[in-house]
């Protein structure tokens, strides 16, 4: 086909469009579906008896804000790079890791802390509802955000997947916190952390082929 | 690009002859004269089509239109080089078969290249009666297929070489 045809054949389809919301309102709207999501789910399952006096403890804040930032950097990198030319720095695209990393980190120094730290990992103290949890919130998350992504039109598929990924699964995490009663690091690192990597590689090879259809 | 999003034809079929032009230079000025610049200009023009609702007016066009730009042309020259790596010559044009036939109308054996035609494997069959006997776009191939326009743009560069063979000729290209 020649180009001049191609130029009269696309002018043709010409539609009006409604230019897309920024990034950051896309982010937003899902952000506070996902609240509201998370509030109802955490209610029904029925939160930590002392999720109060948790909130309070600098360990679980420092645990649960590690793990939201992982999902709130992920969500906005997937939003910024489903745009063209919207990603300022590829910084942003890395930070969501840098965050995932300083929640295994901030876990790991717990554990250490505590002592005899290889032996309690090697226990393998999962504790599969937590799993099932992360695994149905990620689902739900995953699945509202592959179909805010898919509205734009992403250009790196892998990077944008794998960001989307991670912030589903993150927020999963986050939530699971509401309702996990084992503070001890060893079980978030095995049965919360590990999770998330896992149900983010799958996530990623799924969602690359959700977005393989999407127009660029 | 603003009065495109509203749907004037006339100023959307502007910008993109102003994008064809500053594609093509685009790719020009990154890898030279290939002879596939077509091919990335009209996969631009594509993929802006495409995304013209994520452009937001507040926001310079240029830094979009240059993302989508830079990535359809790292996408057609990864495509061209595992296309090289695997078939020799690979680069004919479609457009080809016609430019030939144009230029030496009284040569044609229409009976044989239909017969060359029905010889070809299914696909490559069915893509080359939709370019080149039904007359549709590598687009409306595509969609009637099922398949994405790169491959069907492949597709009919092999159905190509194999009727060159089947007709007679080499299955290099000059």
């Amino acid at each position: 086909m020649k180009t001049d045809d191609l130029i009269v054949d696309l002018a043709r389809q010409a539609t009006p469009v409604t230019p897309l919301a920024s990034p950051a309102v896309r982010l937003g709207r899902w952000g506070a579906g996902m609240v509201v999501f998370a509030g109802a789910a955490v209610s029904a399952l029925g939160p930590r008896q002392d999720l109060f006096d948790a909130l309070r403890q600098p360990v679980y804040a420092a645990r649960l804000m590690t793990t939201l930032s992982t999902a709130i950097l992920a969500a906005a990198a997937a939003f910024v790079l489903s745009v063209p030319g919207a990603e300022r720095s590829r910084v942003q695209r890395v930070l969501p890791w840098v965050a995932l990393g300083g929640w295994a980190v901030l876990l790991a120094a717990l554990l250490v802390s505590g002592g005899d730290p290889v032996a309690r990992v090697l226990a393998f103290p999962v504790n599969w509802p937590c799993g099932y949890k992360i695994l149905g919130f990620s689902l739900i998350s995953g699945t509202a955000l592959f179909v805010a992504l898919r509205r734009a039109a992403p250009l790196e598929r892998l990077w944008t997947a794998s960001v989307a990924a991670l912030a589903a699964t993150a927020f999963g995490a986050v939530a699971t916190q509401f309702v996990c009663p084992v503070d001890d690091p060893a079980h978030q690192l095995v049965g919360h952390v590990l999770p998330v990597i896992v149900l983010a590689a799958i996530g990623t090879a799924i969602g690359v082929r959700s977005l393989d259809g999407v127009r660029r | 690009m603003r009065l495109a999003q509203t749907g004037d034809q006339g100023a959307y079929a502007s910008l993109l002859v102003l994008l064809t032009r500053v594609a093509r230079q685009f790719v020009r000025q990154r890898l030279g004269a290939v002879p596939w610049v077509d091919d990335a200009v009209q996969e631009t023009l594509l993929a802006v089509h495409g995304a013209r609702h994520t452009w937001d007016p507040s926001r310079p066009f240029g830094p979009w239109f240059h993302a989508i730009a830079s990535n359809r042309m790292i996408d057609v020259l990864r495509r061209e080089r595992r296309v090289r790596s695997r078939e020799v010559g690979t680069d004919l044009e479609p457009e080809v078969a016609g430019v030939a036939a144009a230029a030496e109308p009284d040569d044609i054996d229409v009976e044989a290249i239909h017969a060359a035609v029905a010889a070809l494997p299914a696909r490559q069959r069915q893509v080359i009666e939709g370019l080149k006997f039904q007359d549709q776009s590598v687009r409306e191939v595509a969609g009637r297929l099922n398949m994405s326009e790169s491959a069907v743009k492949v597709t009919a560069h092999r159905g190509y070489r194999a009727l060159r063979k089947l007709l007679g000729g080499s299955d290099r290209e000059d």
